[in-house]
């Protein structure tokens, strides 16, 4: 931020909230200077840790002083950046031209609650978690649980276009929102609403990443609390056929809230994670729950030795047992009993059709118990020297092996990659690759890091997928917006136009100035 | 400057594809209305589109997109005839030609289609293949898809997939800098704003829309019907509502009043359902596997009782089924008198007792279903009956309690949408006079 702007920045803001609530500490400047972008847990790994301190912290506690806020920021030239609990893991919230960071955590209330039109309308600094408890104590649920739900906020859902667990049922949050507050990027405050006349402004400002305004209240819809919750695990002999037995099952009309496909390594890491009953074709007994990570941070450490081959040493260590673990699918129903039983039955006996094994309920309801673990666990990897990262593309079920035969073999060049299949819908499925690398200079890391992205998404689009399903795009899938949109990015570019005339929200992010 | 247009389009689509002729003109109009182009189009792609456009910039003309046949009114438009006739030389671009089913994707369930294409001539080619776009009301048929997608038509909904457009996974369009763009089509994406919905109901105005991708399914492979009578339309209708909150997901229900149900369904070689004179009818249809169907149905009857309403057998929801899909749905689509009023779910009730309570003041009788119900909303659907006074000024009551209770059509961000067509068409090219609305 030149130095111009700065000056008496805090002072300007003063008039717009409580002194206490603004901060230029070196240790809150820190503290907001990234995101859980892996790119930039690899610089953390070798001492960077604050890589993009923005100048200000502030907290606002209402939407007249986002509003004010903003104004400042439009009247000095200043970058805003709208930051929710900081677990984007694309550098979303990187404020890279330094400048305000808008944390919105104090605007965290529940505002109302409409049970004839099942919507409930809340602040967007509120917690996943928090939020979720407030509908359940009324007899309700969002139906949106990603796996980091304790620690990302409705306003980062939102400007993310987030994905839960249980989106074949609820849907993703685009499907959810009824309506937001926004602060544009000239400080005006608007509400969408529906729109009945030109274009869906919801479906704009979801997925904006900060770059148009900042969200402040959002209306959702929620659903009345489960009666009833059915899971089970099936075991497919190839992701094809597990596959294909999801895509039949969704297109008879069947809506099991939570659909998870494991490939053939994923499978594997998956049962090193389980001690339950379910033994898989392996036939062994699995260790205890953190088996799984040492698994993966053994493969990590196998790849980070420089003088051998990663790929042979990996089929040394892994892979020999990994072809006869069959692949895994969880499957769960929820809702009202009478009719999740009848899904349940009807669903069943499609997938025994398909060639499935029914392992009965123990690895479902042993998914269920452990599906936020995992997150908390990477930095074991990081820690070790290796990186491990996460690729969620998307595509319609015409082109989806071919999707993730194209990514898995161009990842697959410079790191280790496993894979399952969540996210389903009649039309298509979103594929959620895990993969791990590393090197013991940070540079090498990096280079590997970006080769793998750059590989994969180009992989990823030529095979008519998306850069992103659920994680959006920040920096670190900027470079690929114009390829993934094409022509359609000059409407974007409009859009920023027009919302944000002084280019003060988020820039640089969106693949946009 | 007609003939030069038709002459410079004529070079790009071929003489007969072009016409000034008042009779083509005339097709395009409200009847007794003047034209509201100069020179009316029919390409055969989006190249050509894109085409006509740089005559039309080159020689000071605007850009209509239009269909044909109705007489009524133009895409454009917001409400009949209200589309100011630009004050330039104006090229009316009729998509009839452009009727191509480009890919079936049957494993996806998608169909890639040409804008011109109607809803029904798709459903033909969707149905020798086993499959529907879904249980949508008739009229939604009767359109072209460029229509159907230029406006949002939250009337047209179904049950399971609410409001039409809702099931537009993509769309090519062209823009007014003559680029020819395609969204990029996926189940679901997390790249930035989804730009597919500025192109969605922008009625023309910040695009052509030339192609569109839309989700398909397979038809039912079973259909349970069901109906009941309830002592009020409250009654019938919280029943109704109470399915779709519970997760059904039924394929079809309307709620009749009294009046409605004998008049639509007591004759035709059904029995006329049995429903107490203030009285309503819930008929329901629920389709898929067999044994979901019938647990559909079963969580339906339990809600009907807890409701108040007791089973009448299926002959009145059978007969119900016929008409819906033999015909227009029942004669509120079509009637002069006839008003179609969406609204969203807790607003069905009050607007039901407003438009009663409206057709009472006024001395007019009127006939009342509540249908196209999905768990964002539904319609009133109003038939007037009784003299002509009454009946108009039955029609302006209703009109004004509808917008008190649901609120006019209204683009919340109009500013905004009127600083994006400024900057995306500065010319002012595309339909101008489209997305005129007040703010919400």
């Amino acid at each position: 931020m030149p130095p111009a702007a700065k000056a008496g920045l805090v002072d300007a803001l003063a008039q717009a909230l409580d002194r206490t609530r603004i901060s230029s500490a070196a240790c809150d400047r820190t503290a907001y200077a990234r995101d859980l972008w892996p790119r930039g847990l690899i610089g953390v790994a070798h001492g960077d840790v604050a890589p993009s301190p923005p100048d200000v912290v502030v907290w606002p506690e209402t939407t007249a002083e986002v509003a004010a806020i903003v104004k400042v920021a439009v009247a000095r030239g200043v970058p805003v950046v709208p930051f929710g609990a900081g677990s984007g893991v694309t550098g979303a919230t990187w404020p890279t031209h330094g400048g305000i960071m808008l944390d919105l955590k104090r605007m965290n209330r529940f505002v109302a609650l409409d049970g004839d039109a099942l919507t409930a309308t809340f602040e967007c600094g509120i917690v996943g978690e928090h939020l979720e408890h407030e509908l359940v104590r009324r007899g309700y649920t969002m139906g949106h649980f990603p796996s980091s739900i304790f620690c990302s906020t409705l306003g980062g859902w939102l400007a993310a276009r987030s994905a839960g667990q249980a989106s074949t049922r609820y849907g993703k949050i685009e499907d959810m929102v009824q309506g937001l507050e926004v602060v544009t990027g000239s400080g005006q405050v608007v509400r969408t609403g529906t729109s009945t006349v030109g274009p869906d402004w919801n479906q704009i400002f979801v997925g904006s990443e900060g770059t148009l305004g900042v969200i402040t209240e959002a209306t959702v819809r929620i659903a009345r609390a489960p009666e009833v919750q059915l899971m089970r695990g099936w075991e497919f002999a190839r992701p094809s056929a597990g596959l294909e037995a999801i895509r039949r099952l969704l297109q008879r009309g069947l809506r099991p809230a939570f659909v998870r496909l494991y490939d053939e390594i994923d499978t594997f890491i998956a049962h090193l994670g389980t001690s339950g009953p379910w033994r898989g074709r392996a036939g062994r007994r699995a260790p205890g729950p953190d088996g799984a990570l040492d698994e993966l941070r053994r493969a990590a450490l196998s790849l980070a030795i420089p003088h051998v081959g990663p790929l042979a040493r990996a089929a040394l260590g892994l892979f020999d047992r990994v072809s006869r673990s069959g692949c895994l699918l969880v499957l769960g129903y929820e809702g009202d009993r009478a009719l999740c039983t009848a899904e349940e039955q009807v669903g069943n006996a499609e997938l025994v059709r398909a060639g499935g094994r029914d392992l009965g309920p123990a690895p479902g309801l042993r998914w269920l118990e452990h599906r936020y673990d995992i997150s908390y666990k990477q930095s074991k990897v990081f820690h070790d020297g290796a990186f491990v990262d996460t690729m969620e593309v998307a595509t319609t079920w015409e082109h989806l092996l071919e999707m993730y035969e194209a990514v898995k073999r161009a990842v697959g060049r410079h790191a280790m990659v496993m894979a399952h299949f969540s996210h389903a819908y009649p039309e298509g499925c979103s594929i959620y690759f895990t993969f791990v690398g590393g090197s013991s200079s940070r540079r090498e890391a990096e280079r590997i890091y970006d080769a793998c992205w750059r590989d994969g998404l180009h992989a990823a689009l030529g095979a008519s997928g998306t850069v992103s399903h659920h994680h959006g795009i920040g920096l670190s899938k900027a470079g690929f917006m114009q390829e993934h949109h094409g022509e359609l990015m000059a409407m974007l570019r409009a859009l920023k136009r027009v919302l944000d005339p002084a280019g003060i929200m988020n820039p640089g992010k969106l693949g946009l100035p | 400057m007609s003939e030069l247009l038709q002459r410079l389009v004529a070079t790009v689509v071929g003489p007969q594809h072009v016409s000034t002729a008042a009779a083509d003109l005339a097709d395009y109009a409200p009847a007794g209305t003047p034209p509201p182009g100069d020179v009316v189009v029919w390409p055969a792609s989006a190249g050509e589109i894109a085409q006509v456009l740089e005559v039309a910039k080159g020689n000071g003309a605007a850009l209509l997109a239009v269909r044909r046949g109705t007489r009524r009114r133009a895409v454009g438009s917001t409400r009949p005839g209200s589309a100011p006739r630009p004050a330039r030389p104006t090229v009316l671009v009729d998509q009839r030609r452009m009727t191509s089913v480009l890919h079936l994707d049957e494993t996806s369930l998608v169909a890639h289609a040409q804008a011109g294409i109607t809803g029904r001539a798709l459903e033909e080619v969707l149905g020798r293949r086993g499959l529907t776009l879904g249980y949508f009301p008739l009229e939604a048929f009767a359109l072209p898809l460029g229509a159907l997608l230029a406006r949002r038509r939250p009337e047209l909904a179904a049950a399971r997939v609410g409001p039409i457009h809702g099931a537009c996974l993509g769309v090519s369009a062209v823009l007014a800098d003559g680029l020819v763009v395609h969204s990029r089509v996926a189940p679901r994406h997390a790249a930035g704003p989804d730009l597919l919905q500025l192109l969605l109901g922008c009625e023309g105005g910040l695009g052509i829309i030339t192609a569109a991708v839309l989700r398909v399914r397979r038809i039912p492979e079973s259909r349970t019907l069901s109906a009941f009578a309830y002592p009020t339309v409250p009654g019938a209708l919280e029943a109704g509502v109470e399915c779709l909150r519970r997760g059904a997901r039924l394929a079809a229900l309307r709620v009749y009043d009294a009046a409605d149900a004998a008049r639509c369904l007591g004759d035709g070689g059904a029995e006329g359902p049995d429903v107490p004179a203030a009285g309503a009818l819930l008929v329901c249809c629920c389709a898929g596997p067999t044994e979901l169907a019938a647990a559909e149905a079963r969580v339906l009857a339990d809600a009907a009782k807890a409701f108040g309403g007791s089973d009448v057998g299926a002959a009145p929801a059978e007969h119900w089924w016929r008409r819906r899909t033999d015909s227009e749905e029942g004669p509120a689509a079509k009637d002069p008198d006839a008003l179609v009023l969406p609204a969203p779910l807790p607003a069905l009730a009050p607007l039901h007792a407003a438009v009663v309570s409206a057709s009472t003041a006024a001395h007019a009788r009127c006939r009342v279903s509540i249908a196209r119900l999905h768990r964002g909303g539904g319609c009133v659907l109003v038939t007037l009956e009784g003299d002509k006074r009454s009946r108009e000024r039955a029609h302006d009551r209703i009109l004004e309690a509808a917008a008190t209770i649901v609120g006019e059509p209204c683009d919340p961000l109009r500013e905004a949408t009127a600083a994006l067509r400024a900057v995306l068409d500065p010319g002012d090219i595309m339909s101008p006079g489209s997305l005129a609305v007040a703010p919400c």
